[in-house]
């Protein structure tokens, strides 16, 4: 098993970051106020922002997605004979999901 | 030298008044005051403005006002509030100048005190008071064919504690 | 019989329901979001790849993400685009109701001319028909060209409705954006390679965005308002455009990082910041222009949460920064951080409608500056005792902060200067003295208020740099704060290693000293008295207002402060009346 540095561990949480992000952008787009359309444009501008806030979530889940994937590398690995002590201490904190 | 003695001084004696202003805090009804106040104004405010528009045609727009801090009372903070109104009617076709002439029985109609007018800086303002509301249409005839109509209540102290929430206060609907 | 051909009663335009205003925020909220889409691309192609990190996992890793660098990439462009269309919509409407109103104005008064003619049919005689019909046909041939114009409004808004609902639908699915966007260059991308690096000139920065078209500028804007928010050399319309966005991203990101019960307590003072930023710029949009009755126009120039270890940098005008004709800028002191900004975006649109109530026919931009990190050790909340003594040092780092925002101002403006001032309040006071003294102020006027000194080598205001004759200071008897700088021959900074500098409403300093007393002053030193020097309808802020707009003559001059070698400070202002001169739209 290849060596896993502890920028790996730094990425999981930027991905986690990500996550937290694009969720609020996905909020934001939903409750972006549509009432000073006219009738004829807020149909379209509703089912727009419906769409998007969608969008935005499948990113924040990708986003999520990764960092979940990167921390099951970290465990595979530091539950792994190739892991040294110094990975080990370092990589350690970031098994567990902060936010 | 002396400077920084006296400031201690001061310093020691922060906080015994001495403006002869009564302890706000002893006042709970403050925010009512002020909360009433804003009805009053914004009430006054689109009688004015409906007024000027029976008087002189037209439309109104930027009919809208706010709680603006008063008096200061140290740093972030005012030690008293009021709620200023604010509109401008665009005059109708038919309108002849002065506009203000046409205004003063728009006032005395709504129940304010005789108007007295005023120059100001590039044009005239008629302006009197009703309840400690003091209300005002301004005529500025270099910058184009309407009147403002501005109005604003008296300064009220408010307790230590909610001057904060007041200088925060949002008001962003029309009053018309 | 002579029959008189009547013109047609011209149309009523339809109605036109529309909010211009809400039509913007919804477009400032989708910009803000596609910010953060953009985010994505940029970590993807950045931090995300961990370069140090190799072997069939890192591999395999890279292949999976790249896909949603390049799916957040075109995202992103797809979204930022719709967010601009909303925005260029926003602005056709409020055109729109524009027109309608005028034509709105043209059918009533045709309406009654109709009205009129048809009056005149009874009455008319034999002999005044041909001139009654000559009048008719005028008045029809005004009616037909009011039908044209209504016409071509009527199809102008269906045709700007259908435009915007089409540019909503054309990127709703997923594949429409890949489509249309999938690995398209962000034309934000050149633009952001070329800028000038850390420690360019404003004025070289200033050359760079001149030369980029109006379609770069605004996805440089969408995608990395970072970059050029706080940039010295920016007009300030970019700026606000550009740290709008962030501030919108911002809130989102707080508010949903503090519903997930995820706040850490960083975040919470940048959120704090970020709300007060918020508050002050409505604070100002809230307000009136005293001359035009429009809403006064608010411009975020700095916004920077985090600055200062937490305490946020954040400058934001009542008016046009880049087309106003007098500027102030209002540099804060004591106590000031970034919460503060509510309290001094009211001072602002105070010290805006002053000068505009003086003198309408001049246009302003009033700009409250918390640009440095000002002492958090206000003397009315610890003393001076408690925090330590406060020295220059903070006045120092702000002053060179202070030097590069009015370099900023001015590069920005290079073929059409304002008349520019700065005013330093309190503490303020000393950054400015040392911004002049030290680095030199590009500015017209400068104004201290509240002085407790305004810094240790400027002695006289000659030693500001700018002319002795268009430096100013305002000192209010009662104020405890102005009273702590240096007198005569007495130079705490000399003496302690602490203290403020000179008083410059002294005689010595060579300032010319204006009337600032209250009506509300007390009998002694009150630091109420401190903080009244924007209040409406005082002496001061008539006076600074009468500096910003030039208009020196109208200046009400006061007797300087004299120090004699022996015995106490005099001032002669003490026993003065005050006046409460009308600055408000109002008199009071």
């Amino acid at each position: 098993m290849e060596v896993v540095p502890v920028s790996v561990g730094e990425a999981s949480r930027a991905w986690d970051e990500q996550h937290l992000d694009l969720d609020a952008a996905a909020t934001q787009i939903a409750d972006a106020d549509t009432s000073g359309f006219t009738t004829h444009v807020r149909g379209a501008a509703t089912r727009f922002l419906a769409q998007w806030q969608r969008h935005a979530e499948g990113l924040g889940t990708v986003s999520e997605q990764r960092a979940d994937g990167l921390r099951t590398t970290i465990a595979d690995y530091v539950t792994s004979d190739e892991a040294t002590r110094g990975d080990l201490v370092a990589l350690l904190t970031y098994t567990q999901e902060v936010r | 030298m002396a400077g920084w003695v006296l400031v201690a001084a001061v310093l020691s004696g922060c906080g015994a008044g001495g403006d002869g202003v009564d302890d706000p805090d002893s006042s709970p009804t403050a925010n009512a005051a002020l909360e009433q106040q804003r009805e009053d104004v914004r009430a006054a405010a689109a009688e004015l403005v409906t007024g000027a528009i029976g008087a002189l045609g037209g439309r109104s727009s930027h009919t809208g006002g706010g709680f603006d801090g008063c008096a200061s009372a140290g740093v972030d903070e005012f030690g008293s509030f009021r709620y200023r109104a604010s509109g401008r009617v665009d005059v109708g076709p038919g309108a002849v100048r002065p506009y203000l002439d046409a205004l003063g029985p728009v006032l005395t109609a709504a129940g304010f005190d005789e108007p007295a007018l005023r120059e100001r800086p590039g044009g005239q303002t008629l302006q009197a008071e009703r309840d400690g509301v003091s209300a005002a249409f301004s005529e500025l005839p270099g910058n184009g064919d309407y009147v403002l109509v501005n109005l604003q209540g008296p300064c009220v102290e408010v307790p230590e504690s909610d001057r904060d929430t007041w200088l925060r206060r949002q008001d962003p609907t029309p009053y018309l | 019989m002579t029959t008189i051909q009547l013109p047609p009663l011209p149309r009523v335009a339809p109605a036109l329901t529309c909010d211009p205003a809400a039509i913007s925020a919804c477009g400032a909220d989708l910009l803000a979001a596609s910010a953060q889409v953009d985010d994505l691309g940029t970590f993807v192609a950045g931090r995300a790849r961990v370069d140090d990190w190799t072997g069939e996992a890192a591999t395999a890793y890279h292949q999976a993400i790249a896909p949603t660098g390049r799916r957040a990439d075109a995202m992103s462009l797809a979204l930022r685009g719709v967010a601009h269309r909303v925005e260029e919509h926003s602005a056709e409407m409020q055109r729109l109701l524009d027109r309608r109103t005028a034509l709105e104005d043209r059918q009533q008064h045709l309406a009654q001319q109709v009205a009129h003619l048809r009056a005149e049919v009874a009455t008319t005689t034999e002999e005044g028909a041909a001139e009654l019909q000559a009048d008719c046909d005028r008045v029809a041939g005004q009616v037909q060209a009011y039908e044209t114009d209504l016409d071509t409004w009527v199809s102008d808004l269906a045709t700007e409705e259908s435009e915007m609902s089409q540019a909503f639908t054309r990127v709703l699915g997923a594949d429409d954006v890949d489509r249309i966007y999938g690995g398209v260059a962000d034309p934000a991308d050149g633009p952001l390679r070329d800028k000038p690096g850390a420690g360019a000139s404003p004025a070289e920065v200033h050359a760079w965005w001149a030369a980029l078209t109006a379609a770069q500028r605004r996805a440089v804007i969408a995608a990395a308002p970072g970059a050029i928010g706080n940039l010295d050399g920016i007009p300030a319309s970019a700026r606000h455009a550009a740290n709008t966005v962030a501030l919108g991203r911002d809130l989102a990101d707080y508010a949903h990082t503090e519903d997930a019960g995820v706040l850490t307590d960083d975040e919470r003072t940048c959120y704090d910041n970020a709300l007060a930023a918020d508050e002050a710029r409505r604070e100002i949009e809230g307000r009136h222009d005293p001359v035009t009755g429009e809403p006064i126009v608010a411009q975020i120039y700095i916004y920077d949460p985090a600055a200062f270890d937490g305490d946020g940098a954040v400058a934001i005008s009542a008016g046009d920064l880049d087309t106003a004709d007098n500027v102030a800028v209002v540099v804060p002191g004591f106590g000031t951080d970034g919460e503060s900004a509510p309290y001094q975006a009211d001072r602002a649109a105070t010290l805006y409608e002053s000068t505009r109530v003086l003198d309408p026919s001049a246009t302003n931009a009033s700009l409250f500056w918390i640009g440095y990190d000002a002492p958090d050790n206000a003397p009315w909340d610890e003393g001076y005792d408690g925090a330590g003594v406060v020295t220059e040092s903070m006045a120092a780092a702000g002053g060179e902060r202070l030097a590069d925002t009015i370099d900023g101002l001015r590069a920005s403006r290079e073929d059409d200067p304002a008349h520019l001032t700065a005013i330093g309040h309190s503490y303020g006071s000393t950054t400015t003295g040392h911004g002049a003294h030290d680095h030199g102020l590009g500015v017209d006027d400068v104004v201290f208020v509240g002085s407790p000194g305004v810094g240790g080598d400027t002695d006289h205001a000659s030693d500001t740099g700018v002319d002795p004759d268009h430096v100013w200071a305002g000192s209010n008897s009662r104020d405890p704060i102005a009273d702590l700088g240096n007198h005569g021959w007495v130079h705490g900074e000399t003496v302690f290693g602490a203290g403020l500098g000179d008083d410059p409403a002294e005689d010595d300093f060579g300032a010319h000293r204006f009337q600032a007393e209250s009506t509300t002053r007390g009998g002694a030193y009150s630091f109420g008295d401190h903080s009244k020097y924007f209040d409406h309808d005082t002496e001061s802020l008539a006076n600074i207002s009468h500096i910003v707009n030039g208009d020196y003559d109208a200046v009400q001059e006061a007797e300087h402060l004299h120090d004699p070698f022996l015995g106490p400070v005099e001032d002669p202002e003490y026993d003065r009346e005050p006046t409460s001169p009308t600055t408000s739209s109002l008199t009071p």
